[in-house]
């Protein structure tokens, strides 16, 4: 049995959750899916390797008041911590299965032909290997990396109650800002036409919304009518607005977990974006999310000496 | 929205009840001039802004917007106007990112007492607007639905 399915039944046999929520293989070659176990039996399929890309939290503001036990990367344990500092969860429901994270990959990176023609796929030391009928291809991990892993600052979880240990090398960290840097070079205009092209596609299925952890409100302002802010006849003005809302709704609390991202059926990427408001948010505000369950939320709160040079 | 010689900026500002709004009081009984493209939405305090209402403005075709409050420690709720910097500064350095004009968007505190300031302010925001042109980014075209 696997370390973390031997965890999960013990947890569940001793009657510390009423249900723990992992990971287990899909159908899907390269992308495990998310399984919930209730009883000890259930908890055999419980898996961690370097296909278990999904932040798991998302899913627990609904079992909020019940004993939970989650797997969590280091994204997902602060993703965690902001649902955390935002009384979304309390520390005493939960038990946090720590997973030391070398970075996990998505098929998201290779060409949509290419992934469709796999039979099966695994992923062994720092080597993809992919295989098609009888075609078998090996790929670096590294080619196949998402890229909030590129320049994850926080792989070790920062909550856990257990600890599972990676035996895979560790990554040099990239600079978190390149692709704020490089979007910033463009002339303002240009800027704004990027933003334009990149939403235009969007349909407005909020599927991206759904995904995240942080987007737990259940009462959206994308989904009101008195005011109606966007829609119902959906333009590039509105896929701009809602982008732009959503991006402020997330400052201060995105944690790159590249959920959003993942999910989108267009392939909309504005990974940039809440990356410029995270840099943002650690100039002005010297404030990076999800570290300190503690620590009130940063939009929540001031100091008397904030930066207010932009103002009149 | 006209011709270049003549174009007319819509600017909306957002002033709190107990200092700005006050403050553009005091410039009307003082009988300050300052431009006449300011429409004005009294709101209880500069806290109460909700950044969502600016980029709601600039989609539904105003060219500018405003919004001021009490100077940091005046807040007749003490600290409305220090959460309010924080949140405006992130929508501030939001827009600049992705190619809103500067100037688009202005912030200040004004207090009952500044009138002279207030009518400053509307005559710089709205020069600056003036000198940008008509908001384009952001608008929608098609017909609206409320
Ligand atoms: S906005 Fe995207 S990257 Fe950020 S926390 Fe939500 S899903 Fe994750
Ligand atoms: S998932 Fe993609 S298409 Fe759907 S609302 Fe989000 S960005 Fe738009
Ligand atoms: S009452 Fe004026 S800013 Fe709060």
């Amino acid at each position: 049995m696997t370390e973390p399915a031997s965890l999960a039944r013990s947890l569940l046999e001793e009657g510390r959750v009423e249900v723990v929520v992992g990971y287990r293989p899909g159908t899907l070659p390269l992308r495990a899916r998310p399984h919930f176990a209730f009883s000890p039996e259930q908890a055999a399929q419980f898996i961690w390797d370097r296909t278990c890309t999904p932040d798991l939290t998302v899913y627990l503001p609904r079992l909020k008041g019940r004993r939970v036990a989650v797997f969590v990367k280091g994204c997902d344990a602060r993703s965690l911590v902001v649902l955390l500092q935002e009384r979304q969860l309390s520390r005493e429901q939960l038990v946090v299965i720590g997973l030391e994270c070398p970075g996990v990959v998505t098929p998201d990176k290779l060409p949509p032909e290419q992934y469709q023609a796999l039979t099966s796929a695994t992923v062994e030391g720092e080597q993809v290997l992919l295989r098609g009928g009888s075609q078998l291809e090996r790929v670096p991990v590294e080619q196949l990396l998402a890229d909030p892993c590129r320049t994850c600052q926080h792989p070790d979880p920062v909550i856990q109650d257990y600890l599972i240990p990676t035996n895979c090398g560790r990554r040099e960290r990239e600079d978190p800002y390149g692709v704020v840097a490089q979007f910033e070079r463009l002339e303002r205009e240009e800027r704004w036409v990027r933003l334009e092209r990149e939403v235009a596609d969007c349909i407005g299925c909020y599927a991206c919304r759904q995904a995240c952890p942080l987007c737990y409100c259940p009462d959206c302002f994308t989904d009101r009518f008195q005011p109606r802010w966007v829609g119902p006849i959906w333009s590039t003005s509105d896929a701009l607005f809602f982008h732009l809302a959503r991006a402020l709704h997330l400052a201060g609390r995105c944690v790159d977990c590249g959920a959003c991202v993942r999910a989108c059926p267009l392939g909309i990427d504005l990974r940039h974006v809440y990356k410029r408001l995270e840099q943002a948010v650690k100039e002005r505000f010297g404030y990076v999310p999800g570290l300190d369950p503690e620590a009130p939320p940063v939009l929540g709160t001031f100091r008397p000496e904030d930066p207010g040079d932009f103002i009149k | 929205m006209s011709g270049d010689g003549d174009f007319q900026p819509r600017v909306l500002a957002f002033l709190c009840h107990w200092c700005s709004y006050a403050g553009a009081d005091l410039a009307g009984i003082s009988r300050l001039q300052y431009p006449p493209n300011v429409r004005v939405v009294r709101v209880p305090c500069s806290g109460a802004v909700n950044p969502l209402w600016i980029l709601k403005a600039l989609q539904r075709g105003v060219d500018g917007v405003l919004v001021s409050g009490c100077h940091p420690g005046d807040c007749h709720y003490l600290a409305g106007n220090y959460v309010a910097r924080r949140r405006l500064a992130l929508l501030k350095d939001l827009l600049d990112y992705v190619g809103m004009e500067p100037g688009r968007v202005s912030f200040s505190w004004v207090s009952a007492a500044e009138g002279q300031k207030f009518a400053q302010i509307i005559r710089e925001v709205t020069e600056t607007v003036r000198a940008l042109g008509p908001g384009r980014k952001l608008v929608k075209e098609v017909a609206t639905d409320d």
